[in-house]
Formats: structure tokens, sequence, C-alpha cells
């Protein structure tokens, strides 16, 4: 494409691929972290819970 | 277990979100590929602006999405000060960091734009690009905010009341370039007697500003349901501490 | 009084008294935040600004002409009053590309004894019309292409 301003037009195009990709990505990440973390609690803690039935 | 009544709704909402997601997700992903193909090749240049125009189809709607996720955060910390909720303070607390990026997106993208066509990247005295500014640093501030306190609930209460102050910014912002002299543009499309854009350039706009909604709603049910769930995994280690 | 009810009439009250303080501020701040003098704007001044300062409007039809090749001479003018500017390119560098006769500028610089505005910087101005170049071109044969007046 033979654009005028073309590196100011690309640039501002990468600057919200970068942030928007960014930011979701850090938030999708942090939503697996987060769900792992809880499923792992919560089997340890019916493990603990089973244990003290028995 | 007497606050165990409060993760009710959470559980719910996150059952909720979960169903929600794919699709806010999939409606993101095809509003911006049609967006961008109707803002990089399917809409004219403009008369005077050339191709530059076509940084407009981000700056404008990430600006509007500035403007319209610190009204919601307000809204979200106007409810949770006032019904106590949590979800409320957790959806106000997620609104920040999508904001602050609308924001430094939409002044990122703006000097951008300022640097071939006004000849300045930056003009410390227009009220318009000063206000934004302003915008950037109350997101910020609100997010540092959420950090000095330890305790959920009294942070909630202090970012809420910062969120709430900040609120007289949003109309400043807004009738900057209508009240005073001022570098930038007036309104194109919010004014009255209606729009002064192009049709041709004003239906990828309205796409482009759809997209943002979607991936906004994606990202902030993302990271509700992510920190109901380190809330969770926090109750959970106290139940376990205390086991 | 239920403690919820409380709550809300401060968030209430609040927000009244914050919208009031900006009222107040508004009228207190008033033309300080002005970007630029208009030429409108400056003929009400009991006196013209004796510093830099930004200088803003319309680029008048048929003022721009060049000394030489780098000295640009043109009209600023809002319909109210007008003031002639120079600029030198050569010294301060080219004028921005949307620069044109009948669209909005802003200069900054300083006002010389004999009434010229001595520019050290031209920004342009955009108004809030955007259209194709084809649309500009039909409305300028029928004759209905209107200006963009600086706000």
């Amino acid at each position: 494409m033979q654009w005028e301003y073309a590196a100011y037009i690309w640039s501002s195009y990468a600057a919200a691929a970068v942030i928007l990709t960014g930011v979701a990505a850090v938030s999708i990440l942090r939503l697996r972290r987060a769900l792992r973390v809880q499923a792992a609690l919560e089997a340890k803690l019916d493990q603990l819970r089973s244990g003290d039935e028995a | 277990m007497s606050g165990w009544h409060r993760f009710a709704n959470p559980t719910r909402f996150s059952r909720l979100s979960a169903r929600i997601l794919p699709w806010a997700l999939a409606l993101t992903i095809v509003l911006f590929a049609v967006g961008l193909y109707l803002a990089l090749v399917g809409s004219p240049p403009d008369a005077r602006q050339k191709d530059t125009v076509r940084i407009m189809y981000i700056h404008v709607p990430a600006a509007w999405m500035a403007l319209a996720t610190y009204v919601l955060m307000a809204v979200f910390s106007g409810m949770g000060f006032i019904w106590k909720h949590p979800l409320a303070d957790i959806a106000a607390k997620n609104c920040a960091p999508i904001g602050a990026s609308f924001t430094l997106l939409a002044l990122i993208t703006g000097a951008l734009w300022g640097a071939p066509m006004w000849g300045t990247w930056w003009e410390w005295g227009d009220a318009r690009l000063t206000s934004f500014l302003i915008l950037f640093f109350l997101y910020l501030g609100y997010m540092a905010l959420w950090q000095v306190f330890e305790d959920p609930e009294k942070a909630a209460r202090a970012a809420a009341i910062l969120a709430l102050v900040g609120l007289i910014n949003i109309p400043v912002i807004h009738f900057s370039v209508q009240w005073w002299n001022t570098l930038h543009q007036p309104a194109s499309v919010f004014r009255r007697g209606g729009p002064t854009i192009d049709p041709a350039m004003l239906w990828p706009l309205f796409v482009m500003l759809f997209a943002f909604k979607a991936y906004f709603v994606s990202v902030l049910l993302l990271r509700i349901r992510a920190e109901v769930a380190e809330r969770r995994v926090r109750a959970l280690q106290m139940m376990q501490a205390e086991a | 009084m239920k403690r919820k009810t409380q709550r809300m009439i401060y968030v209430g009250a609040g927000l009244a008294i914050l919208a009031f303080a900006g009222l107040l501020a508004f009228f207190a701040i008033g033309d300080n935040v002005r970007f630029f003098y208009s030429p409108g704007d400056l003929k009400q001044l009991a006196s013209p600004p004796t510093q830099s300062f930004h200088l803003g409007g319309l680029v008048k039809a048929g003022s721009v002409h060049k000394d030489n090749e780098m000295m640009l001479r043109f009209t600023v003018t809002d319909g109210a009053a007008e003031v002639p500017v120079v600029y030198d390119q050569t010294e301060h560098g080219l004028v921005p590309d949307l620069f044109a006769e009948g669209q909005g500028a802003v200069a900054e610089g300083k006002l010389g004894d004999d009434g010229t505005f001595v520019a050290t910087r031209v920004l342009a101005k955009h108004d809030e019309n955007y259209m194709p170049p084809e649309v500009t071109d039909a409305l300028k044969r029928s004759g209905e292409w209107q200006r963009g007046r600086p706000e």
C-alpha cells in the first residue's frame, strides 16, 4: 500500500496490537493460573475432609 | 462460615461469565477482523489528512472507551461503596487497567497523528490533551490506591472515593474542545447537528468501536473471574491454615 | 436510618459538592485555558501580550505568499479581525503539510511593533470535517463547499 505517512499509521496499529493483545494475554494467563491453584487447593481440602470423616 | 454467603453470587457470576466469554471473545475477533479490513483497506483516505485518517479508527474508539470505562468504573465503585458488594468492587478494580490501556493507546495514537498533521506530538497548553493525560493519571492513581491497603474492603472504599471524585474530569474532557480554544478539533460524531464524518469513514469507525466494546467485555469478564478465583484461593488458604 | 441509606446520601452529597466545586473552578479558570488567542481576542485586550503567545484562526484565502523560497507571509483571521504573520522556514522548519489557505492554523511567536506577528512555530489545525477527496471535489464543484471555522 502506497500510503502517505505510512510509518505513523503502522506505528499506531502496532501500538494498538501490542497494548490490546498484551492486556488480554496477561488477563488470560492470570485466570488460568488462578483457576489451576483454586482447583488444586479444593482437591486438597476435599482430601483432608474425607480423611477426617474416615 | 459467616463470610461464605458473599461468594454465592460470585460463583453464580463465574458460571454465567464462563458461558458468555467464548462468545464475547469470538465477537471481538470477528469485529476486529472486519474493522481492521475496513479501516486499512475498505475506507477512503481523507481529503486533507490523506491516509493518516486511518489512525482515527484506533484513536477515537480508544478515547471513547477510555471515557466509558471510567464512567463504568465509577458506577461500580459507587455500587460497591453503597451496597458493600465485593463483586462490584472487583468489577471496578478490574476496569482500571483496561481503561488505562485505552487511555494510553489514545494518547500514543494522538501523538502519532499530531506529529505529521499538526506539526507537534504534544502541546501542554491544550485543554483536551491535558485533561486526557489527567485521566491517565487518575487511572494510575486508582490502581495504586488498591495496592496501598492490605484489607480489600478498605482499599475498595478509598479507591471508590477517588474514582467518584475523578468523575468530574469526564465532562471536562468531553467539553474541553467546546469551552476553550484548543488545538484539538471539535467533536465530529456526537455533536449537535449530526456527524461531520463522511459515511464511508463513519461505518468503519463504528465497527471498530464495537470491536473495542466486545474486547472490553471479554477482558473485563476474564479479569473478574480471575480475581474471584484468587479471592477464593485466599479464603481456602485461610481455611487450610485454620484446619 | 439504615447504614446503606446513609452511604447513599454520602455519595449523593459528595457528587453534588464535587459538581459545584467543578463549576466554581470552571468559572475561575475561565479564559486561562485557551490554547491560542484569535485576532478578535487580541483586539479586545487592553494591551497585546508582550511575551510569546499562540495566535490562532483561519489562514485567510489568498493571503499566503513567499518573500523568497523559505520566508512565508500570511494573514490569520477570525472574521472579527486580522493579524499579518511572518514565518521564516529556514530558521524554524517547514510548516506542516496540513497548513493551507482557508484552513485553521496556530502560530507561536511575538507581536512586532508594526503589528506583524513574528512566528517561531506554525501548527496546522484540523477541523471536525472528515471526507474523501471525491466528496470535497463534488462539493467544490456544486459550490456548496464551506470551510470550517475555528472554534
